[in-house]
């Protein structure tokens, strides 16, 4: 009876130890794929917002700083106000148009609300992972196949991005109305003035868009490294978690700036590792205008 | 990868580089004109260049968003706002403008 007593102590014990450890080694396994989702979710929201600005850039010019703001609308009363007097309504009016470029940027942020949220959600819902939920195995098979379709979202955009690069129109018209006044005037100091502007506008379009495809193509690289430790996150040890997780903290920011042809083939590489696994396909057969999975973080 | 958007729509495409030609037009005109017409054009060039900025979201969104019958009518639209020889004519391819991204 005393030996019987003794064995269930002894086994009790080990399966208390055995239960710790393995606790605590996954623990360390959701920490890391927790840390992946948050990086993922990072570099999307940044990518998103760095292009919400550039699409009110392109149209409605960059954010002038207030004393250009007071010229600009100096300038305007006052050929408003020649040869008679400015109403109300026209100060009003001339008033109103500073506010534009904020109020689109904020429309454009309000459009794309949603999809930032879906990013956020993601990260979200492993966030109580490394707690030991009960319901972490489900958490991690839903937030794998979240995981992809985002990672296809961000790839829609890098291909948008790519294939129609923003236009610096408000810029450029300024610049050519500028060109054309001083054209008339004979005034070669402010032709020359209005050259340089339209080579740098150029320049700066072609910087901003590259800029902005690499860090979609930086989302879709975290994205699709999220989704590898994600998928096989009961198969692998801590340390290739660990390994996983630290190839995305490294993903170069010194991509952006580079020739947006770059940032395409990493694109196409970090596609085609999502293509390759059997277990995603049904994922990806889903037509991308569904409704985005919604995972359960209890 | 299929069922993503691997390549943009043509038409999709052709549709806000069209709009965005218009509004290009509208901005040489108007970076052209004199206050008081600047004044006038001003919540034209304003609704346009909305306009603009969500056939752009649009295209980040997935499906399809224009035919080959609006990019042609935004060409025409470009086209009108070019040949336009008053201020008044100006505003009337902007409104056109504006009204037909307003369809998105």
């Amino acid at each position: 009876m005393r030996e019987r007593t003794l064995m269930r102590v002894w086994y009790g014990t080990g399966l208390l130890l055995a239960l710790l450890l393995l606790g605590g080694c996954t623990k360390e396994k959701a920490l890391a794929l927790k840390a992946a989702a948050e990086a993922f979710r990072d570099r999307a929201v940044t990518a998103i917002e760095n292009y919400e600005t550039l699409m009110v850039n392109g149209a409605l010019g960059p954010q002038q700083p207030e004393a250009q703001e007071f010229q600009d609308l100096l300038a305007g009363l006052k050929g408003l106000g020649v040869g008679g007097v400015v109403k109300q309504a026209d100060v009003q009016s001339a008033l109103a148009a500073t506010d534009v470029r904020e109020r689109e940027l904020e429309f454009v942020r309000t459009q794309l609300a949603d999809l930032r949220a879906a990013y956020v959600a993601f990260a979200a819902s492993l966030a109580r992972l490394p707690e030991g939920s009960l319901l972490a195995g489900d958490a991690v098979a839903c937030t794998t196949g979240l995981g992809v379709r985002l990672t296809q979202r961000m790839a829609v955009l890098a291909e948008a991005s790519q294939a129609a690069p923003v236009r610096y129109q408000y810029r450029f018209g300024k610049a050519v109305g500028e060109l054309n006044r001083s054209l008339k005037a004979n005034n070669d100091d402010a032709v020359q003035r209005a050259v340089v502007e339209l080579i740098e506008t150029r320049k700066a379009e072609r910087r901003d868009n590259a800029a902005a495809t690499s860090m979609f193509a930086d989302a879709v690289e975290a994205g699709t490294r999220a989704v590898a430790l994600s998928r096989s996150y009961g198969e692998l040890s801590v340390e290739d978690l660990l390994s996983g997780l630290n190839h995305i903290l490294e993903i170069r920011a010194s991509t952006f700036g580079t020739d947006s042809t770059k940032a395409m083939e990493r694109l196409t590489t970090y596609r085609k590792q999502l293509e390759d696994d059997p277990a995603l396909k049904p994922i990806l057969s889903v037509p991308l205008t569904s409704p985005l999975p919604v995972c359960k973080t209890q | 990868m299929p069922t993503t958007k691997a390549t943009l729509a043509d038409d999709d495409l052709a549709m806000v580089q069209a709009a965005e030609a218009a509004l290009d037009s509208l901005y040489e005109q108007y970076f052209g004109a004199i206050a008081k017409d600047q004044l006038l054009l001003k919540p034209q060039i304003e609704q346009a260049a909305h306009g603009v900025l969500k056939a752009r979201l649009l295209l980040l969104a997935p499906g399809t968003i224009a035919s080959a019958g609006d990019v042609r009518e935004a060409n025409r639209i470009k086209a009108e706002i070019d040949q336009a020889a008053s201020t008044q004519e100006l505003v009337l391819g902007a409104a056109k403008l504006i009204s037909l991204l307003a369809r998105f």
